[in-house]
């Protein structure tokens, strides 16, 4: 039986608690990916996972249907990785691209993808990093997992126009690192 | 990068093909392990039956109401799990005095063996096993356990035992078949898989398995038979995905992996472009429910048919319209269809190139763009 998201809440919060697996299954990848871009160590990024996963379980309930889960949890990751991060020490981490990058999966590029095309994708995952951390978290959750402005806008606490505002800057920030990079 | 047009388009194009690393196998079982561990506190529970089904009236005297049940019931939470904190030490201590009990030393055993404390849980499979010999279950886990402290040999015996009185016990057939392919000996590996799928045809385990050791006999057309039987009743997961790889590999490209938002779907194109037929119709379903489930998204199906444009034209607008049937109405997805009578050419996963002369691609975007066509 395949139910929505906010289907399998609803069911989790009567007592089926063995259906927050389907949510987890759904979305560990993403999360996983989140962490990493912050800790950039898999072990380090698989316990904050766990954390996140159990985090969004405890507060199920504060889950209203009227949102999209998918952001309302995603929101929840980011403060996690960002509570983690601000524990951290305080100079900025280096700028690199990280090393599961070589390995990724051949279906997440189009098979068609020219090398040229695979190395813009590598220069714009290197300049996501250059980026601060709520820009570039804001940035993959509009284009990477499609969300819309204004569920990207009600998961970091802002107004709709605030948001667009910010994804502007973003772009603008994403193109002068590109730039500078090329020239 | 001399070639990139820097607009909003570009970027949020390439933002969309991400690499993206996959979660640990074991992650999954690790935070379900915890969720089950953890009870909601009955302030959460209260809460939760509050805010989920019921729309709040205001009155004054409702709210005065309200107030008195909430103090209420957030002082009788905090009584309550204090009582229930009281009640595990109890159990624990229960736990001991039924030491002598076979049932108790399994369950023990178990507990402790989640918890990786190897050698001890050993002990106590060891005392459940001596309690009671018989039991498929207990001599089972006693193998797992002689397993975790690096005990192959005393493993293997623990399961020999216990399918020699329990011949149909999946589990230690299963764990034998496991145990010989690690050990290298895969044709022993295949005949104890063999038996796991003459009680259990569907054991995903024993079809994915069965097919590595194929892989390691180099028959690769038991390999590719073994991995596509997997795929025919498992989709979702990470063994999934790598079946597919492992097909790729083979210059296989019957399963393909298909990005649909943040799924990823493993889809039978064969099948799939087979108009009008039933297997046509599982594979639509399993799209169907992948872009039911993928709000903002616009679905692309690019069809290819190398030697008639009019029948790549043909599949491209049934599958459409096969998918729409299948879809939810209050689904409103829009779908693009193209088509083109050339080969799709796609990567093995050994480096090399190949031309498919009939095949399908599909993905999605997101729709809402609202910040896509402008210029930065």
């Amino acid at each position: 039986m395949n139910y929505s998201d906010e289907e399998i809440v609803q069911k989790v919060l009567a007592g089926e608690k063995q259906l927050f697996g389907t949510l987890v299954d759904r979305y560990q990848q993403p999360v996983y990916n989140l962490m990493l871009r912050y800790t950039e160590k898999s072990d380090e990024a698989a316990d904050l996972t766990q954390e996140a996963f159990l985090r969004i379980f405890e507060r199920l309930w504060l889950f209203r249907a009227n949102k999209v889960f998918f952001s309302w949890m995603y929101s929840l990751a980011v403060n996690l990785a960002r509570d983690w991060s601000r524990k951290r020490i305080r100079h900025k981490a280096k700028i690199h691209i990280l090393q599961h990058e070589a390995a990724a999966r051949q279906d997440d590029e189009d098979e068609n993808a020219s090398i040229e095309i695979r190395q813009e994708v590598q220069q714009v995952q290197h300049a996501l990093m250059g980026l601060s951390s709520q820009t570039r978290e804001i940035l993959i959750l509009r284009y990477r997992h499609g969300c819309s402005v204004h569920d990207v806008a009600s998961s970091f606490n802002l107004s709709e126009s605030a948001m667009k505002m910010r994804i502007k800057r973003g772009l603008a920030q994403l193109r002068d690192i590109l730039l500078d990079k090329q020239s | 990068m001399k070639n990139l047009q820097i607009d909003e388009n570009q970027i949020g194009e390439l933002l969309r093909r991400p690499p993206e690393q996959e979660a640990p196998v074991w992650l999954k079982q690790k935070i379900m392990k915890c969720v089950y561990e953890r009870e909601p506190s009955w302030y959460q529970r209260i809460m939760s039956w509050i805010f989920q089904r019921h729309t709040l009236q205001y009155s004054p005297a409702g709210l005065v109401s309200i107030l008195v049940i909430g103090c209420t019931v957030f002082w009788g939470g905090i009584q309550v799990e204090r009582h229930l904190l009281d009640g595990k030490s109890l159990q624990a201590i229960k736990i001991d005095t039924f030491a002598d009990n076979a049932r108790a030393n399994y369950l023990i055993g178990r507990g402790l063996l989640a918890g990786d404390q190897r050698e001890i849980a050993l002990s106590f499979f060891r005392k459940a096993v001596e309690l009671e010999p018989n039991s498929a279950e207990y001599v089972h886990w006693q193998g797992v356990a002689y397993w975790t402290v690096g005990n192959k040999e005393l493993e293997r015996q623990s399961y020999f035992q216990t399918v020699q009185d329990h011949p149909d016990f999946v589990p230690s057939l299963l764990y034998l078949g496991n145990s010989y392919l690690e050990s290298g000996s895969y044709s022993a590996a295949l005949q104890y898989y063999q038996r796991v799928l003459q009680n259990d045809q569907h054991n995903p385990e024993a079809l994915y398995n069965s097919a590595l050791a194929y892989q390691e006999l180099d028959n690769e057309p038991m390999e590719k038979q073994f991995l596509k039987h997997y795929l025919n009743l498992y989709r979702t997961g990470k063994w999934a995905y790598r079946a597919v790889d492992h097909l790729h590999r083979l210059d296989d490209f019957t399963y393909r992996i298909f990005r649909i938002g943040i799924h990823h779907l493993v889809l039978n194109v064969s099948d799939l472009l087979q108009i009008g037929s039933v297997v046509q119709k599982k594979e639509l379903e399993i799209l169907a429910d992948a872009v039911n489930r993928t709000p903002h998204q616009e679905l692309q199906i690019i069809v290819y048919n190398k030697e008639n444009k009019s029948e790549a034209k043909e599949t491209a607008l049934n599958l459409r319209n096969q998918l729409l049937d299948q879809m939810s109405s209050d689904n409103h997805v829009p779908i693009m269809v193209s088509w083109f009578d050339t080969a799709e050419t796609v990567n093995s996963g050994n480096g090399n190139s190949q031309e498919l002369s009939q095949s399908v691609l599909i993905f999605s975007n997101p729709t809402n763009a609202d910040q896509r066509g402008k210029s930065i």
